[in-house]
């Protein structure tokens, strides 16, 4: 039946939508069908959509030093301007001015000298040898992915739900103000996750499967092995963490069907920087260890908000790295519209949080220890040059991320930059991948790399675990030369990974970083479009894409025979203080008795979450 | 049909070392022969955008927004010819890569690409030569001498 007739409306606003509850027995190949017929219609239209004013060049100032131009959207009608990016007062950013909307300028990097140090390791992607849609319009108005694009994924987002058991404040993504509910069937997810598998030379190997809250889907074991079955060697859940406070079962089901680690916001460290799962978080933390499951830890930072608590959050993440895996930070991406002063209070970026970070442990952790994300690109072209297999590189524009790794060793942070000379490395690295793409005897160049890796670790500095019988050579040994990549386990043993990733918004977009984009969401069409399309120009993708194939609230609940609103988080603060695990996670990092009741009720309304006794 | 074709040069330092330039050449093909179209050359304007992103986001990884990043110089090149299959070879030296060479285009009668050569996954020059000449039903001979005459290498 569904062979012969596809069910689509247009609405009136000539956006296709499709009768989702129709669909519930559907094929992969009848997906196949429908995304191939809805794909074109739901792609960004010129001139209704956005707009070209690429001839009005944004002026630039006394004391101002350019730096490059690119292009960049406007934050109130989408349209594609050419923006300036400047030094100013030893910080950079980025201006642009729209006919219709006048002058835009914002804050794009906080620190000139990182960002000139940062820009010395970038390294571009090789682009995809197929995509999945054609060259039709300018970046950004023809993601999916497009034959522009230089950077193969890394990751996939896939969205399950868009149902959510909280309703914070600041999201308009969520099923009930939404108005629909997206929730793909299980053979529409296998069709949307064989399309990121088709890229080549690099398929995409890592999945996160994200929501709203994915599990609050009673089938999120069977995604999870779904993502197994078609190629996914890496599978992470994005999850606020709560459903898995109560439910240990869960955790050892998902670790089960194999998902690697999970994806966790974890805000703050007290009840009113992190009113999202503060109080949740200790006993979740206690079932992922009895599942054995890993997590890492997703702190949004906003100025004014917790900037000055994220050296607590890493502490946390030190004080309990037996499970927590690594700290993936996010300087905060200001979505909708917001007045210049008001962004001016929550406007963070990567070296803010960085320099922040220097401040809270006091040097342990200095700026010099973090990389940009594309730094290591350098190690995977050494071993693809090695191997002659494709191999995933990180390649995203230097100013979207940047990381490093950090171990504790009787209350000293060790990080890696103490013990191996990275920039030395990574350097020598690069040179030998090109002797061997210049055709160099493999052997001799194996040979330079035998003979040469010593010099760029001091064994001496390294934590206990690595110094010990200079176990860290021997590590590295095996993954450049034998490439024996099951060691790298010996090298997160203990280790905490810090991570940061600045998510653009349309204040500070700019074009150069979407096309070297590597974190993309697969679409219900099929589509794959980078993180900072989807969610920052959401109206013309996630939104679009999403209502198409979804189904009213009455009709999911018609179905399901539940109530949206019945889902609705309600939390037991008494409680949950009241068990051992709150203050066994929490002490040493704030003064837990010093918060009255009164205040964690307080701020857990606040945010919009109700407490029940 | 009207026949687009680009060359130019780019020089950027953000987000990161570029020296690129790219001459293009186009011929008509038919009947077991080439033949080079004369192309007049102009400015590049707004409407260009899409047909150069186009024509070098598949083959250099190179679009419009990484011109702007630094200097550039540019020129739009156009022609006329019967509906015919066409073959655009592209002379490229990229100064920071050390490299030099010649990449294939085949366009059918549509005007739709029927095969691209990408600057990072091409295979050897004379392995290309022969794929397009059959592609085209031309002697691969009379596409190896094109290829000598631009001065292309790797022959």
């Amino acid at each position: 039946m569904l062979r012969e007739k596809l069910f689509i409306e247009v609405e009136s606003g000539e956006e296709p939508r499709v009768d989702y509850s129709k669909y519930l027995d559907a094929t992969v190949e009848d997906f196949e069908r429908l995304a191939a017929e809805l794909r074109p219609r739901l792609m960004p239209r010129l001139g209704k959509d956005y707009k070209l004013y690429l001839s009005h060049m944004p002026p630039l100032r006394d004391g101002e030093k350019p730096i490059t131009y690119t292009l960049s959207a406007c934050p109130e009608c989408n349209s594609l301007l050419k923006a300036v990016i400047f030094k100013r007062d030893g910080k950079v950013w980025i201006r642009k001015v729209c006919p219709e909307h006048g002058e835009i300028e914002e804050l794009y990097f906080g620190d000139y000298e990182m960002y000139e140090r940062f820009r010395s390791h970038q390294h571009d992607g090789r682009g995809n040898l197929n995509t999945h849609v054609p060259l039709m319009a300018p970046c950004p108005y023809n993601c999916g992915l497009c034959p522009r694009h230089k950077s193969h994924p890394a990751l996939i987002n896939l969205v399950v739900t868009n149902r959510c058991d909280l309703s914070c404040f600041y999201c308009f993504f969520f099923a009930s103000r939404a108005g629909y509910i997206y929730e793909p069937t299980l053979e529409h997810i296998r069709y949307m996750l064989r399309q990121p598998r088709k890229l080549r030379p690099q398929p995409a190997i890592a999945l996160q499967i994200t929501g709203g809250e994915p599990t609050l889907r009673e089938d999120l074991v069977d995604i999870v092995r779904i993502a197994k079955e078609e190629g996914y060697t890496h599978v992470q859940v994005n999850t606020t963490g709560i459903r898995l406070a109560f439910d240990p079962e869960l955790a050892v089901k998902l670790r089960k069907a194999g998902t690697n680690v999970l994806y966790m916001s974890f805000d703050g460290v007290t009840p009113y920087t992190n009113p999202k799962n503060h109080w949740e978080v200790p006993y979740t933390l206690d079932n992922l260890r009895k599942a054995g499951l890993g997590v890492v830890l997703v702190p949004t930072i906003i100025k004014n908000y917790n900037l000055n608590e994220v050296g607590k959050i890493v502490y946390f993440g030190l004080k309990h790295n037996d499970i927590v895996r690594g700290v993936n930070i996010q300087p905060v991406s200001i979505t909708g519209r917001m007045p210049r002063k008001e962004r001016e209070k929550e406007r963070v970026t990567i070296p803010d949080v960085i320099m922040e970070i220097e401040r809270e442990t006091e040097g342990q952790i200095s700026r010099y220890d973090w990389y940009p994300v594309p730094s290591v690109a350098p190690i995977s072209r050494f071993i693809e040059a090695v191997t002659g297999e494709p191999k995933v590189a990180f390649t995203t524009h230097f100013a979207c991320g940047a990381a490093t790794y950090v171990w504790q060793e009787n209350g000293e942070i060790i990080p890696v930059t103490r013990f191996i000379d990275v920039d030395g490395l990574l350097k020598f690295l690069d040179e030998k991948a090109d002797e061997l793409e210049r055709g160099r005897n493999r052997y001799i160049v194996f040979l330079d790399v035998l003979l040469k890796l010593r010099k760029f670790v001091d064994a001496s500095r390294a934590p206990k675990r690595l110094r010990e019988g200079k176990r860290i050579l021997r590590l590295l040994y095996k993954v450049f030369i034998k490439h024996d990549y099951s060691s790298l386990g010996d090298f997160h043993y203990n280790s905490l990974f810090l991570g940061m990733m600045h998510f653009q918004d349309l204040y500070n977009h700019d074009v150069a970083r979407v096309m070297r984009c590597d974190i993309h969401y697969v679409m219900p069409d099929g589509r794959e479009v980078p993180f900072c399309s989807f969610n920052v120009i959401p109206d013309l993708y996630r939104d679009r894409a999403q209502k198409a194939f979804s189904y009213t609230i009455k009709e999911w609940e018609r179905l399901t025979g539940r109530k949206l609103i019945d889902l609705k988080y309600k939390r037991n603060i008494r409680k949950l203080l009241a068990g051992e695990p709150y203050r066994r996670h929490y002490e040493g990092l704030f003064d837990i008795d010093s918060i009255p009741y009164e205040d964690h009720v307080l701020a857990s309304k606040r945010f919009g979450i109700p407490v029940i006794e | 049909m009207t026949i687009k074709a680009f060359s130019f040069t780019v020089r950027t330092n953000d987000p990161r070392p570029l020296d690129l330039s790219v001459s293009t050449h186009v011929y008509k093909t038919g009947g077991g022969v080439m033949e080079r179209i004369a192309l007049v050359g102009r400015e590049m304007g707004e409407e260009d955008i899409l047909d150069f992103d186009a024509e070098f986001g598949d083959t250099f990884n190179v679009s419009y927004n990484d011109l702007i990043h630094g200097e550039y110089s540019i020129t739009v090149m156009e022609g006329e010819a019967s509906a015919a299959p066409l073959l655009k070879i592209y002379l490229y030296d990229d100064r920071v890569r050390g490299d030099s060479g010649v990449l294939f285009r085949v366009v059918g009668e549509g005007g739709e690409t029927i095969y691209v050569d990408n600057v990072y996954f091409s295979s050897p020059l004379r392995t290309r030569i022969a794929r397009v000449a059959r592609l085209l039903g031309v002697p691969q001979r009379l596409v190896e001498e094109e290829v000598k005459r631009l001065g292309g290498r790797g022959m």
